[in-house]
């Protein structure tokens, strides 16, 4: 598996290798990564619910694509796609070694 | 077809739109865009009925369908992705099945809606449901989207290793429903599961990785047409310019594609208006119903074309899947404003006209953020306000006059429209902030699903459903409005002798017009709220149109062509201009002075001076709690903008 690859105008692009392992925020576009951990984004019901839509420890995770101005950012998790901010991303850490 | 579903259970029927008390009532869970909808719609044909659930902004629809000579209840409850709730609106669905919602029959069944394509995260709601220990039955859909994507799905395996009954349902092409109406006639023989499922994380991944390998379960392959689009409409150039094109395109549409349908209306209620003075003999009886009872429904319906076009064009981009994208796109910049992508849409639409713009806020999934759009809504400059912008500016400065290459009252226009915009935004964000003052801040999260051809049916049912409910519950309010308006400006009646008296002369119909106004009902409310406006630079003649405005803004440039007794209504411009004090202080001074226009102006903009804004805010919020704050921070802040603004334009130019 590839570690980083070349990503236009990422910021990510630019500051390789990537440590692992890192926040969802980090991990540049079209790497697949696995999910660590989410979290607990100091309420109980939130970190429940980023299970129920598919976060959970274990599960293959890759980002698609950033918003024109950077935020929010698409992922793929669990076979399909959703958007969510950088702000709910930095709770959730994830490595590059599957 | 089967028994179950022919017969007369497909449209009208003694029981269509009634809800039946004491049938069985079977609730729809599941997630967004998991084709809840609809199932429900393919269920109960056109016999839903739509509302709030007591006291809260969240929509509610219920529907009957009909089986074996029996009624079954369903309802579509709202979209979640889990029962732990994060929302007002999933409190609601968890409050509901747990049968501690008052006011709110508990469901005897429970249908849990799954999309097979997302089946892995969606087995993650299905367990919850599943511990609450009432009948389950689970719905299937996009079982053929998941096949062409290369996935495989044994439903059968999947009812084993459930241990409750499913059934594969294609809504839109109302495949399985057959099954599924007969699953729900006969809940009372659901299978019930042995076990309940695990809740520790690691044996609940366990659980569904079982559930998965029974049902032989191959995920589905990434949508390659979905990839293909999004690399141009979410690119961060083409992505922009054409989310940009397609905004201007729907404004244009809304905007003046329904104007020639709405002056179709308009020529309507004008010929009957005219019918009216023909075959109704009695004066004031023509008056009342002419421009009362027909003027105000005419000025209800005229709305029909906007609305109807706005969501057809909504679920268009909606069916479609473009929404989420556009979502995506403008999702910073309405965070600015505490808001969420989809906001962006209804604060677009009021451009157009509030109420469009406030029914669309149905599309956000938060019940906080659509409160706070609905506040900012009608400060956003709708269609309403243009003639009176056009009229006042018209007094305010000579077509003549540039700043710079522009055409000043353009320049003052596009001011007009931008302080509305930006208000618009602050006032969200305000009533944001103090909602969110104590309680959890909605994470933000929004499916993106692949492209999808929305069938005609269901954008007929959203049109057909907002137009319904729109002329239903707001009718009835303009209509009242409109009446208690005719009845304040015309009477007391006065007898010809009586005018003969004050030296009125009877066959000057202009001269009757005038007399009856300055000694109706209105006449004194506009001196009796003279000392609130009075700061302003308003007299009591502006006071009326003012008062009248408050039903809605265009009858602003009427009723004031009116008092101005101008020989063309329409235009009362220079009538307008030259019109003067009658008695106090400013006896014999012009009324309409550039600090009293750049006020009014100010007050336009501010003001919530639209009873269709205000009862389809109720009828949205469910309580009358929203409206008149609306009303009552619109009217503050209508009042003092006008009051500073007068003071301002007063001292930059030196009168008083």
């Amino acid at each position: 598996m590839r570690v980083s690859s070349r990503v236009d105008g990422s910021p990510a692009a630019t500051t390789p290798p990537l440590s692992n392992p890192c926040g969802l925020e980090a991990l540049p576009i079209g790497v697949p990564a696995r999910i660590i951990d989410v979290g607990d984004h100091g309420t109980a019901p939130y970190a429940g619910r980023l299970g129920d839509l598919g976060f959970v420890a274990g599960a293959r995770i890759e980002l698609l694509r950033r918003a024109p101005l950077g935020d929010p950012a698409v992922y793929r998790v669990r076979g399909y796609d959703i958007c969510l901010r950088l702000a709910q991303a930095r709770g959730i850490r994830v490595t590059t070694t599957l | 077809m089967t028994d179950a579903s022919s017969g007369p259970d497909c449209h009208g029927g003694p029981t269509g739109g009634t809800v039946v008390t004491g049938a069985p009532r079977t609730a729809l869970v599941g997630s967004p865009n998991a084709g809840k909808t609809s199932i429900f719609n393919a269920l109960t044909g056109l016999r839903a009925k739509t509302g709030n659930y007591p006291g809260v902004t969240v929509g509610r629809s219920v529907g009957v369908f009909r089986s074996g000579g029996q009624d079954f209840v369903v309802e579509d409850l709202p979209g979640t992705y889990g029962l732990e709730p994060v929302s007002p609106d999933e409190q609601i669905v968890t409050d509901l099945l747990q049968g501690r919602l008052t006011g709110v029959e508990s469901p005897d069944a429970l249908v849990v809606v799954i999309d097979a394509t997302t089946l892995w995260r969606s087995l993650r709601l299905v367990s919850q449901v599943l511990r609450l220990h009432r009948p389950v039955c689970i719905a299937v859909t996009l079982t053929d989207e998941l096949i062409t994507r290369g996935g495989r799905l044994d439903i059968a395996g999947l009812e084993r290793a459930l241990g409750v009954p499913v059934v594969r349902v294609i809504g839109n092409r109302r495949i399985g429903i057959p099954e599924l109406r007969m699953k729900i006639a006969g809940w009372r023989n659901w299978a019930v599961p042995v076990l309940d499922p695990p809740t520790d994380p690691a044996e609940l991944e366990a659980w569904t990785e079982s559930i998965l390998l029974a049902s032989e379960y191959r995920p589905a392959q990434p949508d390659k047409t979905t990839q293909r689009i999004d690399a141009v409409l979410l690119h961060p150039v083409w992505g922009t310019a054409i989310f940009i094109a397609v905004m201007v395109t729907f404004f244009q549409i809304i905007f003046s594609f329904a104007a020639p349908l709405q002056g179709l209306v308009e020529t309507f209620f004008g010929w009957l208006a005219g019918l009216v003075d023909v075959f109704v003999p009695v004066p004031w009886l023509a008056g009342l119903l002419g421009d009362a009872i027909i003027g105000g429904v005419g000025a209800v319906v005229v709305f029909i074309p906007q609305i109807m076009l706005m969501f057809l064009l909504i679920s268009l981009l909606e069916g479609v899947g473009y929404m989420c994208r556009a979502a995506f796109l403008m999702d910073r910049i309405m965070s600015r404003a505490g808001l969420e992508g989809r906001a962006f849409v209804a604060l677009m639409s009021s451009f157009a006209c509030a109420v469009p713009g406030i029914m669309a806020t149905r599309t956000l999934p938060s019940a906080k953020d659509r409160i706070a759009t609905m506040m900012g809504a009608p400060l956003m400059t709708c269609s309403a306000r243009l003639p009176v912008y056009i009229l006042l500016i018209g007094m305010l400065v000579s077509p003549e006059s540039r700043i710079g290459p522009l055409q000043t009252q353009g320049v003052i226009m596009f001011c007009l429209y931008f302080l509305g915009a930006v208000s618009a935004m602050l006032a969200a964000w305000i009533v944001k902030t103090v909602q969110d003052r104590n309680g959890l801040l909605m994470p933000f999260y929004m499916e993106m699903p692949p492209y999808r051809v929305p069938t005609l049916r269901s954008i007929c049912l959203t049109m057909w459903d907002s137009s319904r409910a729109f002329l239903r519950k707001c009718g009835t309010i303009v209509m009242l409005t409109t009446i208690v308006l005719w009845l304040l400006l015309n009477f007391p009646l006065h007898s010809t002798a009586e005018l003969t008296a004050s030296g009125v002369d009877v066959t000057d119909e202009g001269a009757v017009t005038s007399f009856v106004m300055d000694h109706s009902a209105a006449a004194s409310i506009g001196r009796a709220v003279e000392p609130v406006f009075a700061p302003l630079g308003f007299d009591w003649r502006v006071n009326i149109g003012v008062v009248a405005s408050l039903s809605a803004r265009e009858t602003f440039v009427a009723t004031l062509g009116q008092i101005a007794a101008a020989d063309d209504p329409d235009n009362p411009s220079a009538a307008l201009s030259a019109m003067t004090y009658t008695d106090g202080a400013h006896a014999g001074d012009r009324v309409f002075t550039a600090p009293t226009i750049a006020a009014l102006l100010v007050f336009f903009v501010y003001a919530l001076q639209c009873m269709s804004t205000v009862s389809v805010m109720k009828r949205e919020t469910g309580t009358w709690k929203w409206p008149a704050i609306a009303f009552g921070y619109m009217f503050v802040l209508a009042w003092s903008s006008a009051w500073i603004v007068h003071g301002i334009v007063a001292l930059a130019t030196g009168t008083a």
